[in-house]
């Protein structure tokens, strides 16, 4: 390390040094270790002299430098490992943004595909058996209309009553339209 | 101008340049920790508080236009930070708003102070005796240019018209008092504990 170099620090951290100047201090403080600690000593003099460092902020200086970049750190290697785990079908780095969408239409494809064949919609064999077999429509009688429009005429008020909106009105208007039909 | 440092720092920064970056927090870690200390009462937290506010600098560093200065936007960013932790812990922040403009000249390590252990703030005051040592040691010159900057802020060119000497010798000057300084201070430095 250089006394001019050291010089020029020192004018960096005054905001005096000129622009040729400045990048250089930057660019050796980069690989300089030790440039940097004079860069901090430096600060913190200033800091001392102008009662603003306290014994805490003197003593955590180092630690607290490395608290952020760990902390730093673990988010981007979270942000690494979250695109890792991205859909198949997402772009990663390096592949073109058509073959990502070219991958991402395939997966999609493939799974409608499966939910076709696993739902029944191309499957020949009719799946509605159960519902399909000979059921005997008896009609309700009387009493069982009565009771049921009784439930459902209590149900519907007590719905209007107790809820917001206009559905449980439509319901109203419309049972009293089939009732008024029969 | 301070600024241009600033203002080349966080260009590097924006690159990835992560030195560049070290070279910002100590630059200002010492200030945005006494104005955290302002709002902040126990050691611990501030030094918590400190922490996030520059993780949120570094993350909001590539939205940093430059348009107002980066200290300013630093303390504005500390400021929130301070007031959000003390809402989160449904404490009120301070009644007397802080002035950003000013932070770097308020009184706020008091709180610091106080719940400092007496080791440490031993160490602290062994400290400040050792800078007032080296700089009642240095040659009037060095003295003068040194106290110019350090104690009345000048610029090196308002030294220079004070001290009837050219710009690049209050240069010399102010960095010769600093080797000085801290020929003084780096053996008490080095050796220090990291308190946590």
């Amino acid at each position: 390390m250089s006394e001019k170099l050291k010089e020029a620090l020192s004018a960096a951290v005054d905001g005096e040094a000129d622009e040729f100047e400045l990048r250089r201090v930057i660019d050796e403080a980069a690989k300089d270790a030790g440039l940097r600690d004079t860069w901090e000593r430096y600060h913190l003099v200033s800091a001392v002299l102008a009662d603003r460092a306290s014994d805490a902020s003197i003593a955590s200086r180092q630690a607290l430098k490395s608290r952020i970049w760990e902390s730093l750190d673990y988010e981007g290697a979270n942000a690494e490992e979250a695109v890792a785990e991205a859909p198949a079908g997402a772009p990663k780095a390096g592949m073109p943004l058509w073959m990502g969408r070219a991958v991402g239409f395939a997966v999609a494809a493939g799974v409608a595909v499966a939910i076709m064949f696993g739902s029944g919609v191309l499957d020949e064999t009719p799946t509605g058996q159960v519902a399909t077999l000979d059921v005997q429509e008896v009609p309700p009688s009387d009493a069982d209309m009565t009771r049921s429009d009784a439930y459902m005429m209590h149900h519907v008020q007590h719905t209007a009553l107790n809820s917001s909106g206009v559905l449980s009105f439509v319901k109203v208007v419309t049972y009293d339209r089939g009732e008024s039909q029969r | 101008m301070a600024q241009d440092t600033d203002k080349e720092l966080v260009r590097r920064v924006k690159k990835g340049d992560r030195a560049a970056f070290d070279l910002l927090f100590s630059r200002y870690q010492q200030k945005i920790q006494h104005l955290v200390a302002r709002y902040v009462r126990d050691s611990d937290e501030v030094l918590d508080v400190t922490q996030e506010a520059f993780i949120k600098a570094f993350r909001a560093l590539p939205k940093f236009r430059g348009e107002s200065q980066f200290y300013t936007w630093l303390y504005r960013i500390a400021v929130n930070t301070a007031k959000n932790h003390l809402v989160a812990r449904s404490r009120r922040p301070p009644g007397v708003d802080v002035d950003i403009a000013d932070g770097e000249y308020m009184d706020g390590g008091e709180y610091l102070q106080d719940s400092d252990d007496p080791q440490s703030t031993l160490a602290r005051d062994q400290l400040r005796e050792a800078i007032d040592d080296a700089i009642a040691a240095l040659p009037e010159d060095l003295k003068t240019a040194v106290t110019l900057r350090e104690f009345e802020g000048l610029s090196y060119e308002e030294i220079a018209v004070v001290m009837e000497c050219p710009v690049g010798t209050v240069r010399s000057r102010i960095f010769r008092a600093r080797e000085a300084i801290d020929d003084r201070i780096k053996p008490m430095l080095s050796g220090r504990a990291v308190r946590r």
